[in-house]
């Protein structure tokens, strides 16, 4: 079970965003994707998550094709993503928004979709927002209800994009444990992140992505040792 | 003038109920419909014709009523549908405008704007309403129904997969849900609702045309929709209770009766820009019940408090 990218690429007209991407995500372990900005980290995301139509390659999760999927169809194979624009439901509550992820038709009981809600909800330390709606929260809190939707997802994959970044140190605190709860249970994580030090805590692979390609893969350390990625991405000269 | 203020009442709940339908549609899922006195429409249609046959059989009309809307719904829905918002608002409008044209040239069926009279009293378990008076009992009682049934689609999950689709529709997708078919019920749903306000409506003045379920009906639904607060419940009531009850008000003013119509319609728009305008200014339901429950120490006595807890 892990998350296959193979010989992906996808253009905006004649803009290359993903040039041949190839990695795996294992179970139970943190992949991290790192790059300069158009680096096409998050065009990766969406082309996993079916938002984008790449022009060829494969990503499996499971065996299981995700290529060709729609949004929804990869969502219920057990794909949950967060976006770094947050996309919550401004309009609705923190409660039933957590509900709603929770839920998989319409005919999901609403006992039980509560049920989830409360317990994620008290979890990340949303209990007392519960009631409000999301457009009303502070960015941290928001960033929260991110969380709650992908948790209430029940998935077997999580993307994560720059969901650490802007946060409090507390929140911080709260994100890693959730993370590493998430990994303990054996979710394959992919998160996108810019702070080098979330990185080095919780990433077990890390990716170096530059303009479409993937030019580095390895454990944190070997990565940011590298001197390509020093000069690219650092921008160390010697 | 006492007759008059309860023929005002009455209409009220039936453009209350109009209303409460395109409420499901644009206030829940966030559908921006222009076609939504087309179900008016059918409604009142079915029930002067089919209303003679039955011996106004309340019942009989209504599900005759909203099973003709919802087939029409749907092929709105089904044509439509593939086109974003913007588009949909605009071709919801010309099947509007298509629809209107089918009521008032199909003289043979529809008496076009001579319109269609002797439309029986209803009749309900068996007893004929033949007064105003019980049939106004009979619209408000239908009314808080409707109210409250759509209080309860908006807690339930039907209400959070349309508000969803209305706040984010790709959120909801990459949530496993689809925003499609969510707007093609809302749609479909919306309709059958209002059509119940065109059955009413049809036993209620006993007489219908052509000109009554024109675009400008579907405009005066948008406004109460949007003046009564939109995707709220009880919105329709309110927003009804300002456009059809105090807004021809003014005919009392001595004015020429032709400016009387044109001054309608302008009011109309200017409510739904004031209305547009003051959002986010005016707190909403949701802000004001959690701003009592706060002060109230966040006991909330009326609701029962959560179960336990499932540990997973």
């Amino acid at each position: 079970m892990s998350l296959e990218i193979n010989g992906v690429r996808a253009a905006f007209g004649g803009l290359v965003a993903l040039d041949d991407v190839s990695l795996t995500a294992e179970p139970g372990a943190v992949t991290a994707l790192i790059g300069p900005n158009g680096a096409g980290k998050t065009t990766l995301f969406n082309v996993i998550s079916g938002l984008v139509p790449p022009e060829r390659g494969s990503a499996r999760l499971d065996g299981t094709e995700l290529i060709g999927r729609s949004a929804r169809q990869v969502a219920r194979l057990g794909v949950a993503r967060s976006f770094q624009e947050l996309r919550l439901f401004g309009g609705v509550s923190v409660q039933e928004q957590t509900m709603f992820a929770a839920e998989r038709s319409v005919l999901t009981r609403s006992r039980e979709s509560r049920a989830r809600a409360t317990e994620i909800l008290d979890r990340l330390g949303l209990s007392a927002a519960r009631r409000s709606l999301a457009a009303d929260l502070g960015y941290g809190q928001q960033k929260a209800v991110s969380i709650a939707r992908m948790l209430a997802m029940n998935g077997r994959a999580w993307l994560l994009d720059e969901q650490a970044a802007g946060l409090a140190p507390r929140e911080y605190e709260l994100f890693c444990e959730v993370v590493a709860e998430a990994k303990d249970r054996g979710l394959i994580i992919l998160l996108i992140e810019h702070n080098l030090r979330l990185v080095k805590d919780l990433a077990d692979v890390v990716v170096f992505l530059d303009r479409g390609r993937e030019l580095v893969t390895g454990t944190a350390h070997e990565v940011f040792s590298n001197e390509l990625v020093r000069s690219l991405y650092f921008g160390e000269r010697d | 003038m006492l007759e008059y203020l309860a023929t005002v009442g009455t209409l009220t709940g039936i453009f209350a109920i109009a209303a409460a339908g395109l409420n499901i549609t644009l206030g829940y899922a966030g559908v921006f419909s222009a076609a939504q006195a087309v179900f008016v429409g059918i409604g009142a249609y079915v029930t002067a014709l089919l209303g003679p046959q039955v011996g106004g059989s309340l019942i009989i009309c209504a599900v005759a009523a909203a099973g003709c809307s919802v087939a029409v719904a749907m092929v709105l829905a089904l044509t439509s549908l593939r086109v974003s918002d913007e588009y949909f608002m605009v071709a919801s409008l010309a099947f509007q405008i298509m629809v209107s044209t089918v009521f008032t040239g199909w003289y043979s069926v529809t008496k076009g704007t001579d319109g269609i009279s002797g439309i029986p009293y209803p009749r309900l378990l068996g007893t004929e309403l033949s007064t105003p008076e019980t049939q106004s009992r009979l619209i408000w009682v239908v009314a808080a129904l409707v109210v409250a049934l759509t209080a309860v689609l908006r807690r339930g999950s039907v209400g959070r997969l349309f508000l969803a689709i209305r706040e984010d529709p790709v959120a909801t997708q990459t949530l496993g849900r689809s925003p499609t078919l969510g707007k093609y019920v809302a749609i479909v749903l919306g309709a059958a609702v209002s059509s119940l306000g065109g059955v009413l409506y049809a036993f209620y003045i006993g007489f219908i045309n052509s000109a009554a379920f024109d675009y400008s009906l579907s405009i005066q639904l948008t406004a109460i929709v949007i003046v009564g607060g939109i995707g709220w419940s009880l919105g329709p009531v309110v927003g009804s209770a300002i456009v059809v009850a105090a807004v021809p008000l003014i005919s009392l003013l001595d004015l020429p009766s032709t400016t009387v119509g044109p001054l309608e319609q302008l009011i109309y728009g200017a409510l739904i820009i004031a209305a547009v305008g003051v959002r986010g200014y005016i707190p909403s339901a949701v802000v004001l019940r959690e701003r009592w429950a706060a002060r109230a120490g966040g006991a909330r006595p009326w609701r029962r408090a959560h179960g336990p807890v499932v540990k997973p």
